[in-house]
């Protein structure tokens, strides 16, 4: 056991951050919006409190304010959803992207668009109405769909050895890469299609609305209805699938609560963010390495952990790059590939005895 | 009357293998240690698991106080039954004391931390598996012997009235062995029904109320350790290589043994 910081210091240097993080998004781009009182008096209105700005000034804090609210929603979801899968799988290397859950969500939305016909128009104007339910409601089959059969490939057992994790993860994702592939080949004749597409491959928090802020913030508030219901669970799993059913645990209802709440996070992420790796994989790791494994305080720290980690890094990217900011799935992949590396070169040890 | 854990026509194989048990039948009462003994690969944690509901027997029926352990809710069961299991998948990063409450899952309401009643559960489970003086230590830095009798610790804090122990001494210095089996010797007069599977002919002979044989999946013989360690029963499952003798207290002892030198 290591000295580690007290859970309750972490959440609340995050609880500090959230805010901070929120605030420097909101004051950062080419309108320079300086003036701390004027943002919140702005974002207050936007959310329908108090006298809204002037016009233009106005209209730039609600862009900005709904980009930020659905990216610190998006990045905390993503983190609780690879909370979960690690805790289910009991292996550090399992993430929503790693399993090809984001794949799976995002295989499910780009079939519900192209059956709603027409891609690109709904991606432009955003989710919007009933689409946007089923859109979103099609993400979360394709995330439950893949989470379910990596449990099921993964055997009734337990425990998965990291390279067959790996393994699993690379087939379902080399499968819906075909798949995905295959309708983007389908409609490559469509530049303005094939152009969203490929947007959507890379995630994007541009133009987000509010109803984007507020799908991905009721998937995270639902999944995180569940955390109560199978933190204790997933503690005592960790010594043991047998184990914990010696001791009263009825693992196979924590499996469907872990598989539900799991894909229901990533789902709402993928939904309105496209695709982000590694947010999943790097925020749990830290924050296991940070305050300990418990899940009681695990799995929300996660999500706190995640959202600072999704905005900070969103915000710096736009101070630093300008209006050339990189799409935010790119952004992850160049920061989370080498930690990802860098995880797997730690844990050779593990590798080499497969 | 009902016995505390019963198995009927038990038979049970593993996925592509052969059959592990093959049709037994046993019972445990409450106040008696029974041992199960028996050479590697016989069946013996197959058969525990099967007596404690955690495996699902292809024929045959395992029952506690009577009720068919499959159709028990599994806090239920945990509160009827626990579990030592030889060792675990994988060590918690946690303190002797706060592992040991994990025995207190089955009781424990699940807006709540740990009662009064569960710290008190603990503490007496702690002294009675005398690790009370670990109780702050990191698991990860016990010795084998320690760390056997924290797991007795997470039995006893379940607060179950049966108890099943799988191969509790595989690991232990001979001084360990002793005070492992003392302590489930003294659980079972105090009333629990208790089973121990283990492949140690010499410990069962020295505290087991009763003993059962187990050989490729099938009992051979049950009864007193007299009756059960001797040569006509063992030297089928065990080979003709074996030294019989007596302890002080009369009870039997056998020593592996390659025959007098030529």
């Amino acid at each position: 056991m290591r000295r580690r910081v007290p859970a309750a210091l972490l959440g609340g240097l995050l609880l500090l951050a959230l805010p901070l993080l929120l605030g420097w998004s909101l004051g950062t781009g080419a309108a320079g919006l300086h003036d701390a009182r004027a943002l919140a008096r702005g974002a207050a209105a936007a959310l329908g409190f108090g006298t809204p700005l002037d016009s233009p000034l106005q209209a730039i804090v609600e862009l900005r304010l709904w980009r930020a609210l659905t990216t610190a929603g998006v990045g905390a979801a993503l983190a609780l959803s690879g909370a979960l899968l690690q805790g289910l799988f009991r292996n550090p290397l399992a993430s929503p992207s790693v399993l090809g859950v984001t794949s799976g969500a995002a295989l499910g939305a780009t079939l519900a668009i192209l059956a709603l016909g027409g891609f690109g128009p709904l991606l432009f104007s955003g989710l919007q109405g009933a689409s946007g339910v089923l859109v979103t409601a099609a993400a979360f089959a394709g995330a439950a769909g893949v989470v379910t059969l990596v449990t099921l490939l993964a055997g009734a057992g337990g425990r998965v050895s990291v390279p067959a994790l790996l393994l699993l993860g690379l087939a379902v994702n080399t499968c819906i890469a075909g798949v995905l592939a295959l309708v983007s080949a389908l409609v490559l004749a469509d530049w303005e299609v094939s152009r969203a597409i490929l947007a959507w491959t890379f995630g994007t928090l541009d133009d987000r609305a509010p109803q984007h802020a507020a799908t991905v913030w009721s998937g995270l508030l639902l999944a995180g209805l569940m955390v109560p219901f199978v933190s204790r669970e997933l503690d005592l799993l960790a010594a043991g699938e047998e184990d914990a059913r010696s001791l009263g645990v009825d693992t196979a209802a924590v499996r469907r609560r872990v598989v539900l709440a799991s894909s229901l996070a990533a789902a709402a992420a993928v939904a309105v963010a496209g695709q982000i790796a590694f947010v999943g994989l790097v925020a749990p790791h830290l924050v296991r390495l940070l305050a300990g494994r418990a899940h009681r305080t695990l799995l929300p720290l996660s999500a706190l952990f995640g959202a600072c980690f999704l905005l900070g890094l969103d915000t710096l990217q736009r101070v630093l790059l300008g209006a050339h900011a990189l799409p935010p799935g790119v952004a992850m992949s160049l920061v989370g590939g080498p930690f990802f590396l860098a995880l797997l070169l730690l844990s050779r040890r593990e590798l080499d005895t497969w | 009357m009902v016995s505390a854990l019963q198995g009927t026509g038990l038979r049970y194989a593993y996925e592509r293998g052969p059959l592990a048990v093959d049709g037994v039948d046993l019972a445990v009462e409450e106040g008696e240690l029974l041992v199960v003994l028996g050479p590697n690969g016989s069946g013996k944690s197959t058969l525990l698991r099967l007596l404690a509901g955690l495996l699902r027997p292809d024929a045959g029926e395992a029952r506690v106080d009577g009720v068919p352990a499959a159709g028990l809710l599994p806090r239920e069961r945990a509160r009827r039954l626990a579990v030592v299991p030889q060792a675990l998948a994988a060590l918690p990063d946690l303190p002797v004391e706060a592992f040991v409450l994990a025995g207190r899952y089955a009781h424990m309401g699940r807006w709540r931390g740990a009662s009064p009643a569960d710290r008190a559960a603990v503490h007496d489970a702690l002294e009675a598996a005398e690790v009370a003086d670990l109780a702050a230590r990191p698991l990860a830095d016990l010795s084998g012997g320690q760390r056997q009798r924290v797991l007795v610790a997470r039995a006893l804090a379940q607060a179950a009235p049966r108890l099943l122990v799988d191969e509790p001494t595989a690991a232990l210095d001979l001084h360990h062995q002793l005070r492992i089996f003392g302590l489930l010797a003294r659980l079972a007069r105090a009333g629990r029904a208790v089973l121990v599977v283990t492949h140690d002919v010499n410990l069962a002979s020295q505290h087991a109320s009763r003993v059962a044989l187990l050989h490729a999946g099938r009992l051979c013989a049950v009864g007193s350790p007299a009756e059960v360690l001797r040569r006509v029963v063992l030297e089928p499952v065990y080979g003709p290589q074996l030294h019989f003798g007596a302890l002080p207290d009369g009870r039997p002892f056998v020593l592996p043994w390659r025959g007098a030198a030529p």
